[in-house]
């Protein structure tokens, strides 16, 4: 980097994080100071800012999007909880762990996959059906595009926060080098185990009196849970609730019908 | 501030001469950022109009904006000095504060 260029980090930064807020003019504006003998610090300083600001704005437009995700997302766990007992009920994860590597890892991700797309557009329909019948579907393509866009981003996100941190403690902890059942996974991190003394009859692979660990989850439980597995677990649903709702959210501040101060 | 700060600068105001004014006045750091974008919601008001220069290479090949205060802007003014002036009249003595 010449004396005479600003950081090219900070530049990048100004021009695509500024949330949608015009900043031809700012990124000028800088860059010109710069040149006329400002210090980097200087620069940062004023990208940061810019950044911050163009943030809370966004924040200040979005807010009712943000705390419909947040809320929404809070009532994931449960919703793992229950699709984990439907799981359980048919005995899918010892069907899926018994078969050949892909095949178990893909019907297990898809599986995962499926009942978390299910819950996040359960959240989007509720949030957008007074918006639905206010335009009168007029909006209905803009949301369709939404909904498929929050496949992609939920893949990438749950890979991110779930299914690549799991492939390196299965690594660490078994040196076994696969994914295994994942949605299982997710569900056991929730709450931590309990070890208790089961009749036969209620868990085949125990003898009678045998200590078992079991893991003691209530969806009321999993709901209040604030925990950091927990948290990570809501998080791939929180962010794709808040983008999937970001550009078509109804409730958008218009700036134009303020009344001037 | 902002709209005084355009007027006082009346054709070089873009950015940062406006913070720097601005600075000037209030004594303290004012982020270029925070100026931006307190122009452009007076000009989603209407209270301020912006129009584009061309780039220049020292910008980094990018334009300058500059701002104007518009009728609105103007007559926003006058009235809040008038509202400022007339609040200031009929207040009792201040105690304590600057020195």
């Amino acid at each position: 980097m010449s004396r005479n260029e600003p950081p090219p980090l900070a530049t990048w930064m100004l021009e695509h994080l500024s949330f949608g807020c015009r900043n031809e003019g700012l990124a000028g504006d800088l860059c010109e100071e710069f040149r006329s003998g400002r210090s980097g610090g200087w620069y940062w300083r004023q990208v940061f800012g810019a950044i911050a600001i163009g943030l809370c704005r966004a924040a200040g437009n979005h807010a009712t999007v943000a705390l419909f995700a947040l809320l929404w997302s809070m009532l994931a766990p449960a919703w793992l909880l229950v699709v984990a007992s439907l799981e359980q009920h048919v005995d899918l994860s010892s069907r899926f762990y018994r078969m050949d590597w892909p095949w178990s890892t893909v019907c297990d991700l898809g599986l995962l996959l499926l009942a978390d797309l299910l819950f996040i557009w359960i959240g989007m329909v509720l949030y957008l059906v007074p918006d639905l019948l206010q335009t009168k579907g007029r909006r209905v393509r803009q949301i369709f595009r939404a909904f498929a866009a929050s496949v992609p981003v939920l893949i990438v996100v749950s890979a991110a926060l779930i299914a690549i941190p799991k492939y390196f403690i299965d690594v660490q902890t078994s040196g076994r080098r696969s994914l295994g059942p994942v949605s299982s996974y997710a569900i056991t991190h929730l709450n931590p185990p309990e070890v208790r003394r089961l009749a036969p009859q209620e868990e085949w692979s125990a003898h009678y009196g045998d200590p078992v660990v079991v893991h003691v989850v209530s969806p009321l439980a999993a709901i209040t849970d604030v925990r950091g597995a927990s948290v990570l677990v809501r998080l791939p649903f929180f962010f794709v609730v808040l983008g999937g709702l970001w550009r078509v959210n109804p409730t958008e501040r218009n700036e134009q019908e303020e009344i001037p101060t | 501030m902002i709209l005084l700060a355009v007027i006082q600068l009346d054709d070089q105001a873009y950015g940062v001469p406006i913070a720097r004014e601005i600075e000037a006045h209030r004594g303290r750091y004012v982020s270029v950022g925070s100026v931006y974008a307190a122009l452009e919601r007076l000009e989603s008001k209407k209270l301020v109009s912006s129009t584009l220069a061309d780039p220049t290479p020292e910008r980094g090949g990018r334009a300058k904006r500059y701002f104007r205060v518009t009728k609105t802007g103007l007559r926003q003014v006058h009235e809040t000095r008038r509202v400022l002036t007339s609040l200031w009249q009929i207040l009792p003595e201040l105690k304590g504060g600057r020195t």
